[in-house]
């Protein structure tokens, strides 16, 4: 006889509970299953590994801070998470964007940082660029979707869109793609 | 025909991002750590994981240890025993050989509860 599958929502509460209640050992639980997660959507958001480690550190910081509070049937861990995550970045972009630089200044190789630690898969370095060239909310509906494959109810709650906008993304980011991508497509 | 040269292009495209998915790098471990540090930084105030409060060791150390759970078991089991036993069963114990029931003054609170035989 097998129990059927506790609603994830309620074994992120449990899980949650016992970090807040002082368990090292849903501590780890906590890490090993949520913190790759926000490091993947981060470096494919920014492009720069370092970067992207900033950003996960300071978005499970976030995690835990907010485990004695957290509610049961609110949300689920990675849905949360992936939302902090994308504000983290979104945030990091806009004021790369906005930032003014010197008249002299050289601006540096666009190709992402994370170049130097992925591997030197020409595919992947060129998959890792022409995202960098979508629209941020593409990036975001196509990196969760094609590299983290998560349903688009989920990413749907993580953008706080309707379904039927994340697809409308997705197919505008996917068109995007297959011209930047060119050669590589076919 | 353009459905179709879709399709074919979602197929490559698909194939593009699962390569990428493949190939993701893993964490760092020294991220991981960094991580688990925070967690443990951030940890509300560890609690000694001393006996839960509904089982019997936990029940006891609320009342004051075993001591005074024994006092407290004793007063309630003599209570249990004066509520249902026959007074007249008890004639020994109060010092009566025929079970008469020990005449009291009126004043005496307990004499109510003794029964119908009363002197």
């Amino acid at each position: 006889m097998t129990a059927s599958d506790p609603d994830p929502r309620a074994r992120d509460a449990a899980l949650l509970a016992a970090y807040a209640a002082g368990d090292a050992a849903a501590a780890r639980t906590l890490v090993e299953a949520h913190a790759p997660r926000a490091l993947a959507l981060a470096t494919r958001m920014l492009g720069r590994r370092a970067e992207a480690e900033e950003v996960a550190q300071e978005a499970m910081l976030r995690l835990w801070r907010a485990a004695p509070d957290w509610r049961a049937g609110e949300a689920r861990i990675s849905t949360w998470l992936y939302r902090v995550v994308s504000n983290l970045c979104t945030d990091r972009l806009r004021k790369a964007r906005t930032v003014a630089l010197p008249e002299d200044y050289d601006a540096p190789d666009d190709a992402p940082g994370a170049q130097a630690q992925m591997e030197t898969d020409e595919r992947a370095d060129a998959l890792q660029k022409a995202l960098a060239e979508l629209p941020e909310r593409q990036r975001l509906a196509i990196v969760l979707r094609h590299l983290e494959e998560r349903s688009n109810g989920e990413i749907a709650e993580v953008m706080e869109l309707s379904v039927d906008a994340v697809e409308s993304l997705q197919a505008r980011g996917r068109r995007k793609l297959r011209e930047l991508l060119g050669a590589i497509v076919e | 025909m353009t459905n179709e040269t879709d399709r074919t292009e979602d197929e490559g495209l698909e194939a593009v991002f699962a390569r990428a998915r493949a190939a993701a790098p893993a964490p760092r471990p020294a991220f991981l750590e960094t991580v688990m540090g925070d967690a443990l930084a951030e940890m509300p105030r560890f609690v000694p994981q001393h006996t839960a409060a509904w089982t019997l060791g936990g029940m006891l150390r609320a009342l004051g240890g075993w001591s005074m759970g024994a006092a407290l078991g004793g007063a309630a089991a003599a209570g249990l025993a004066m509520g249902y036993y026959d007074p007249a069963a008890l004639g020994p114990s109060l010092g009566v050989s025929d079970g008469t029931v020990l005449s009291a003054s009126v004043d005496e609170p307990l004499l109510g509860f003794l029964g119908e035989e009363e002197s």
